[in-house]
């Protein structure tokens, strides 16, 4: 019983990967542009290139669909990381003030700078990311200021701190927003709900170093992740360098959500849902649960995109939103499985 | 004699090439500039997409001229605009254009609004020649005469802004002298609460600029729009106010007034007890500052009280 | 020993001067300058074609007596949460109560804009309650003994479901901005029907609020205590639900999303009164949140003269930093409950 519920690691990583690219086949192909699988393929080998195919698959299909799987990613491990080092699972990268702290400066961006940029170089294409990433990461930085004390990092503090910035931030986000014309403010609220419409490739350049250096960092650390799970004491007595290490772990994890909230934008839950969809699958030990949460975050944002693009076609439902609606009820589900297995 | 015949020949030969070679080229592109940018667009055309920029929507209006896609709100498109967009294409919301939708058409031009992203704008650049058009009021001029100019009409747009100086020089002098040494408020309703804005957006430029009604202390220290309360409002006492509901609400109905004016506060207002508040005068999609909008709000000028009372 | 019982005593019966005082100054002080004597006649004379007389009834004196309401509906549903709870991160939202309400009034103003202002508290009101109803049923189904964690994390998942779709249904038929507007400016539109109306809610709230205070105070030692102590836990919670529902789905319904009081003046009360039995903290959150509240309604007309500032900005301003200042005073220092 309780193996089956395990589930074995690699059929579950292959299943999951396989979703994947069935997920990424079916937004390849799929839009408003009518366009041949076969013309798709041969954009993409080159043969007979023409320019509106190649418009449609490299500049607006392709790049949605890589950032939408990074962010999944970097949400999912990011949620992960979160939950295991406060040991609360209802932590969210949300609590840490990140996105709220990269909704100021994007506020602030739009409040000040919106409709005063005339050309359209490489700056003013990056500016609206980088203006949320800064924020993201001083809010951050603020958190981790506040949550330090006497040398320890408390997670009770921490979230608290999380809490309280944001929550500050937020009102200062909203005087802002009130004194907006209803446009901007609609560009603020399609901002906050997280979405992937602005994709391209300066953007994934932009965030790909963070996830190579970060997950990897991540990652070589799923061992202490497992023995944070027991409380403080007796990890530090395993010899855990324990606020060493909680640090890193933090720091590589607001790192994460920084770079993806900067191109997507506020997508809240994933980092909730993921990792308790992935403990469900494969159990506690962050050295498979870490990977899984990757691909279920993946999937999950792929999936919300998707349909929020073709829903309404041709209006657009920002992915956040999806994501929240279709959560909801299969964290629901799931927790009723649990409660029959309890 | 032999030789004039050969340079007659020769010179129709001449031109005969050049016509051929003019009619074999693709269609002849010209340099349009726009608030000091340049882009070259074709020298007429009606394929034009407009993309968020509603002012765009009103000075299509005025110029009466069907573009090729149009965005929507609440995926309808507004009924203001109906007279010019029968069996148009909506290509996604205001905020969010659909940019395979875009391409599928295979407009010329598209107009685009200043107040995108940079990176949405870069993409649409690359679909066709797009050209962000101001949201600023003052620039109303410049964006009719570009959207003329787009579609090989620059004379009705010309016509249009002469128009309005005409009506403008018309009511200024009936209007002028009631205005005179007194308080003039144009306000925005939502969700029961008023709204100021400052002097350049909105109906202001009409009401301040263009019609010499001094600025009220409160708009001129309005740096974006601003909640007012009630009370305050009443210290400021227009004797002319303006009210626009926003778009959400029935433009028929308007229910939240009828919850302003049972307030005591608001039936001692000058301007309501003399009669003189006037709702949606202009369709309360317009955006304030264009053209159309300038128009339609000089044209609803002349009907009310305030102009034709002696 | 006898100061600690004195302390408390001695606040709640200062509290009335101090509240007056703030209700007075509420009344004098606002966007129109008034004349102290035409407020007095406003009171005592009354003439209805004076506009400040008008302004005084109509305006000033239902933003005190509300704010002050407000105030202390908000603190009060704090002060129990928390004890319940067991969990000083506890304030009324964790219920999904304004989400609930966020919902309702998004499909009103989709499907039937030209509702009346007292149509829309209505349904406040019932979306409250309706996302309330869906967390306990759900809670009941899954979970098989009312866990307050377990209670917290559901009515935050639920909570965000309903505020994602109304988000979703808002962006669509655009009306973000309105509903920003309901939520977040509305303190100074208070009507005195309006405020009759919540009476009879606020009663009962409170009421129900007192008669619990007790065995809320036996439950925030923890579960197996309570039990030990013959506290009938399921009912309790249940009374303190509908207490907190009753007391907060009214002040959402009537001035929107204000934050940090229920989250603060809980803590405030226990840090100055050091109290930590509920009979004390209950009344004396009351006290305090409406005190608060009253102040910073003060402060909105003035601190973005001539224009409003959404009070929530301005509990912010105040809330924040005092919040932080406590978290690293008092950090970690309430129990933590694991699920």
């Amino acid at each position: 019983m309780k193996v089956k519920a395990r589930g074995s690691f690699a059929v579950l990583l292959l299943v999951g990967l396989g979703l994947i690219a069935g997920m990424i086949y079916v937004s390849l192909t799929n839009g408003e542009f009518d366009i041949t699988v076969k013309d798709i393929v041969r954009t993409l080998l080159r043969i007979n290139p023409n320019p509106d195919y190649d418009l449609v698959v490299f500049e607006f299909r392709l790049p949605r669909i890589v950032i939408a799987v990074l962010v999944g990613m970097g949400l999912g491990i990011a949620g992960a990381v979160i939950q295991g080092v406060t040991r609360n699972g209802l932590a969210d990268p949300g609590m840490l003030g990140i996105n709220a702290g990269a909704g100021v400066a994007i506020v602030v961006f739009l409040y000040f700078y919106q409709g005063q940029i005339r050309e359209i170089t490489w700056f003013s294409v990056m500016a609206m990311p980088l203006f949320g990433l800064l924020g993201g990461l001083m809010a951050a930085l603020m958190i981790y200021l506040f949550a330090w004390k006497n040398g320890r990092l408390e997670p009770q503090r921490l979230l608290l701190t999380g809490l309280a910035i944001a929550s500050g931030l937020s009102a200062i986000s909203l005087f802002l927003t009130l004194r907006m014309n209803s446009q901007d403010f609609e560009m603020v609220a399609v901002w906050t709900s997280g979405s992937i419409y602005n994709a391209n490739w300066k953007y994934i350049v932009s965030i790909l170093p963070w996830f190579a250096v970060l997950i990897p960092i991540i990652y070589a650390r799923s061992h202490t992740l497992n023995l944070l799970q027991l409380d403080d004491d007796s990890a530090r007595s395993v010899g855990v360098q324990l606020e060493k290490q909680k640090g890193i772990l933090l720091l590589s994890g607001i790192g994460l959500v920084s770079a993806c909230v900067s191109v997507a934008g506020g997508i809240g839950f994933i980092g909730l849902i993921a990792p308790h969809i992935a403990r469900r699958l494969v159990g506690q030990a962050h050295q498979r649960s870490l990977p899984i949460c990757a691909v279920v975050g993946a999937l999950l944002v792929l999936a919300a995109d998707f349909i929020g693009k073709t829903l309404f076609s041709p209006v657009e439902l920002p992915a956040g939103i999806i994501v929240a609606i279709l959560g909801v009820p299969s964290f629901v589900f799931l927790l009723h499985r649990r409660k029959g297995r309890a | 004699m032999f030789k004039k015949f050969t340079a007659l020949v020769l010179s129709c030969a001449l031109v005969f090439g050049l016509f051929s070679v003019a009619s074999a080229a693709p269609a002849a592109k010209r340099e349009i500039t726009y608030k000091g940018q340049v882009y070259t667009v074709p020298v007429k055309t009606d394929k034009i997409v407009i993309v968020g920029a509603m002012e765009s929507m009103e000075d299509a209006l005025v110029l009466n001229f069907k573009p090729l896609g149009v965005p929507s709100i609440g995926g309808k498109i507004p009924p203001l605009f109906s007279r010019i967009t029968k069996g148009v294409t909506t290509i996604g919301e205001k905020t969010q254009p659909n940019l395979e939708t875009i391409l599928k058409l295979k407009p010329d031009v598209i107009l685009t609004s200043t107040k995108f992203p940079a990176e949405t704008n870069e993409k649409l650049g690359k679909i066709a020649v797009t050209i962000p058009v101001s949201h600023i009021s003052t620039d109303w001029v410049n964006n009719l005469k570009l959207l003329g100019d787009l579609i090989g009409n620059k004379n009705a747009s010309t016509q249009a802004v002469l128009q309005y100086q005409r009506e403008l020089a018309l009511v200024k002098k009936t209007l002028a002298p009631k205005l005179k040494d007194k308080t003039v408020l144009a306000v925005r309703v939502r969700a029961g609460n008023l709204f100021v804005y400052p002097k350049d957006v909105f109906f202001n430029p009409s009401l301040y600029r263009d019609l010499g009604a001094s600025v009220p202390a409160e708009v001129a220290a309005a740096k974006a729009q601003q909640n007012i309360s009630l009370e305050k409002f009443a210290e400021i006492n227009p004797d002319y106010l303006f009210v626009q509901f926003s778009p959400e609400e029935n433009a028929d109905q308007p229910k939240a007034l009828e919850e302003l004016q049972k307030n005591p506060i608001w039936k001692s207002l000058k301007a309501v007890k003399n009669g003189h508040v006037y709702v949606n005068i202009v369709d309360p999609i317009a955006q304030g500052g264009t053209a159309y909008s300038k128009i339609a709000f000089l044209q609803a000028l002349k009907q009310t009280k305030l102009y034709k009372d002696k | 020993m006898k100061f600690k019982a004195t302390l408390p005593a001695l606040l709640l019966a200062l509290s009335p001067v101090a509240i007056l005082i703030a209700l007075v100054l509420s009344v004098i002080y606002g966007s129109k300058a008034i004349p102290f004597d035409s407020i007095r006649d406003a009171l005592l004379n009354f003439d209805p074609d004076n506009v400040d007389h008008q302004i005084v009834r109509h305006s000033r004196l239902p933003r005190a007596a509300g704010s002050f309401l407000i105030g202390a509906f908000l603190a009060v549903s704090g002060a129990l949460m928390q004890g319940m709870t067991r969990n000083y991160l506890a304030s009324p939202s964790i219920l999904g109560i304004s989400d609930g309400s966020v919902f309702a009034i998004t499909l009103c103003m989709i499907i039937a804009p030209n509702s009346s202002m007292l149509a829309m508290i209505i349904y406040s009101l019932l979306g409250s309650a309706f996302s309330v109803i869906v967390v306990f049923g759900l809670a009941a189904s899954i979970f098989s003994r009312l866990s307050p964690v377990s209670l917290a994390i559901l009515g935050t998942v639920i909570g965000t479901f309903l505020s994602s779709v109304s988000a979703a249904m808002a962006t669509y038929f655009q009306v973000s901005q309105n509903i920003s507007f309901w939520y977040n400016a509305r303190l100074h539109q208070l009507d005195p029907d309006m405020i009759k109306l919540a009476i009879p809610f606020a009663v009962a709230g409170l009421l129900i609020a007192m008669l619990v205070a007790k065995s809320v105070t036996m439950l925030s030692l923890g579960e197996d205590v309570s039990t030990g102590l013959g506290v009938k836990t399921a009912a309790i919670k249940l009374a303190t639900m509908a207490s907190v529902v009753l007391l907060t789905g009214i002040a959402v319904a009537l001035a929107g999303k204000i934050g940090f009081v229920g989250l603060l003046v809980p803590h405030i009360v226990r840090m100055i009164a050091r109290v930590v039995d509920y009979r004390w903290i209950v009344p004396l959150s009351a006290a305090f949140g409406g005190l608060f509240l009253t102040l910073c309604d003060l402060g909105s007309r003035f601190l973005n003269y001539p224009f409003e500032m959404p009070v929530g900005v301005v509990t912010a301003i105040f809330g924040v930093p005092f919040f932080l200042y406590l978290i690293r005073t008092k950090g970690g220092g309430m129990r933590e409950s694991k699920s």
